[in-house]
């Protein structure tokens, strides 16, 4: 069998692939930013019976494999009569996940601003909605921002998880062509570059951000001392 | 779903297989914890007192382990190794992945829990003739270990469910045996239930466990 040189010729197809697992990322983020902070205020202002449905949720999704997860989704979906191609079964599944991670981030976010803040907000007479908007929210991103860029991180990772289910995205594309040159070693150091390149940037900014906010904390913490 | 009816006739069925494959993915966790622990320790100890080129040779090992799948690592050893002429069984080739893997996360937390042992206790255990080796062991890293135990227990939690990934190497695990399940009787619906329950179960008492832990042992 020649394998010389023929990584480069099959370099496109898994690309391709790649392009799909980003996609797939791209969408559960996007859609999990927009439920996760929906879903993140409900449970930090909800009432009792709502913050426990969130709570057995979040344990559900949190304690169970996010391969028995999608599994979920690709085999209970249909018995309820939903029937959905594999890449759309694969971006609900991962983005249910990515719903219920996020809505944790920010849950924590706004529960770490001191609940003073709004009581000082509104006692100014801002209303409710302007109280968030203005004074609560703004100081929950920031100290969600670290948590949320590492949720990105394990997000690309993760989908590499439906490849089990015959998504063609990166992981199966490569498998396929495994299979079909025998150049295991060659591609799946390729496949774990590839992964390397993209998520190491994020990991670095992740670990920025962390560490300016940790300053920041420090030195607003010496300015209310002094 | 009006006319559904649960049938968790063919789960009793199946008990013996649904047991034996428990036992395996209980076998995997325990070996990747471990293994990864040990990796993680010994990592961050070289780190924190080898000389600068050490220091970045874990740090590159650290990024190149979390910056991409552990589904990777277990084809990289499983199909890739084999071009070397390796030929690693499915089961330690998924454990060696995991351990490989999280042993990357464990490092830096390992790291940060040494780090934040106050350094006038090394001192303090030196002016008392302790030996480098006494010291980590009897001073250093029973502290470090407790500062970085909530961090550890969260990896620790990942690996339990990421012993399913080793499905994907015909390990005989709960998530391999459960799609074999799924495929002869039908029933996904119940299967499902079923075996999200063995799994929730597994990661709520080995929570459950280290919180016990953690509560017992006194502080110092």
């Amino acid at each position: 069998m020649d394998r010389s040189g023929s990584l480069f010729a099959i370099t496109p197809l898994l690309l391709r692939g790649f392009g799909v697992t980003l996609l797939l990322t791209g969408i559960s983020i996007a859609l999990g930013l927009v439920f996760g902070t929906l879903l993140g205020c409900l449970y930090a202002w909800g009432g009792r019976l709502l913050r426990v449905l969130l709570f057995v949720m979040v344990s559900a999704v949190r304690g169970v494999p996010l391969v028995v997860q999608v599994f979920a989704v690709f085999f209970v979906l249909p018995v309820y009569g939903i029937k959905l191609s594999a890449v759309s079964s694969a971006a609900v599944a991962l983005t249910i996940f990515a719903s219920f991670t996020i809505m944790e981030i920010v849950r924590g976010g706004i529960e770490a601003v001191p609940k003073a803040q709004l009581q000082a907000a509104l006692s100014l007479g801002f209303s409710f909605a302007g109280a968030m908007r203005t004074v609560v929210l703004p100081q929950a991103l920031n100290s969600m921002m670290p948590s949320l860029v590492n949720q990105a991180v394990f997000m690309i990772k993760a989908t590499s998880v439906v490849s089990l289910f015959g998504v063609a995205e990166f992981l199966y594309i490569s498998k396929e062509q495994i299979e079909r040159t025998l150049m295991g070693f060659e591609i799946m150091a390729f496949v774990w570059a590839a992964y390397t390149i993209i998520c190491y940037p994020l990991t670095a900014l992740g670990r920025r951000v962390e560490s300016r906010l940790r300053t920041r904390g420090q030195t607003s913490l010496a300015g209310v001392g002094g | 779903m009006e006319g559904y009816h649960f049938y968790f006739a063919p789960i009793w069925d199946a008990i013996p297989a649904i047991g034996s494959a428990t036992a395996v993915a209980a076998l995997v966790a325990v070996t990747s914890i471990l293994l990864a622990f040990g990796i993680g320790t010994a990592a961050a100890l070289t780190a924190e007192y080898g000389g600068s080129r050490t220091r970045m040779a874990i740090s590159v090992y650290v990024e190149a382990m979390r910056n991409s799948p552990s589904l990777v690592k277990m084809y990289f050893i499983f199909l890739g190794l084999p071009s070397l002429g390796l030929y690693p069984s499915p089961f330690w080739s998924g454990v060696i992945a995991l351990a490989l893997h999280n042993g990357g996360y464990i490092t830096e937390i390992v790291r940060g829990g040494l780090a934040a042992v106050n350094r006038t206790e090394v001192q303090a255990a030196a002016s008392l003739g302790l030996s480098w080796s006494q010291t980590q062991r009897l001073i250093v890293l029973p502290q470090a270990l407790r500062f970085s135990l909530p961090a550890l227990t969260n990896v620790w939690i990942e690996m339990i469910k990421d012993t399913s990934l080793t499905s994907a190497l015909a390990v005989q695990e709960l998530f391999y045996v459960m799609t074999a399940l799924v495929s002869s009787t039908l029933r996904s619906f119940e299967i499902l239930i079923v075996f999200a329950a063995i799994y929730f179960a597994m990661t709520t008492i080995f929570a459950l466990t280290i919180k016990l832990f953690e509560v017992r042992t006194p502080w110092r």
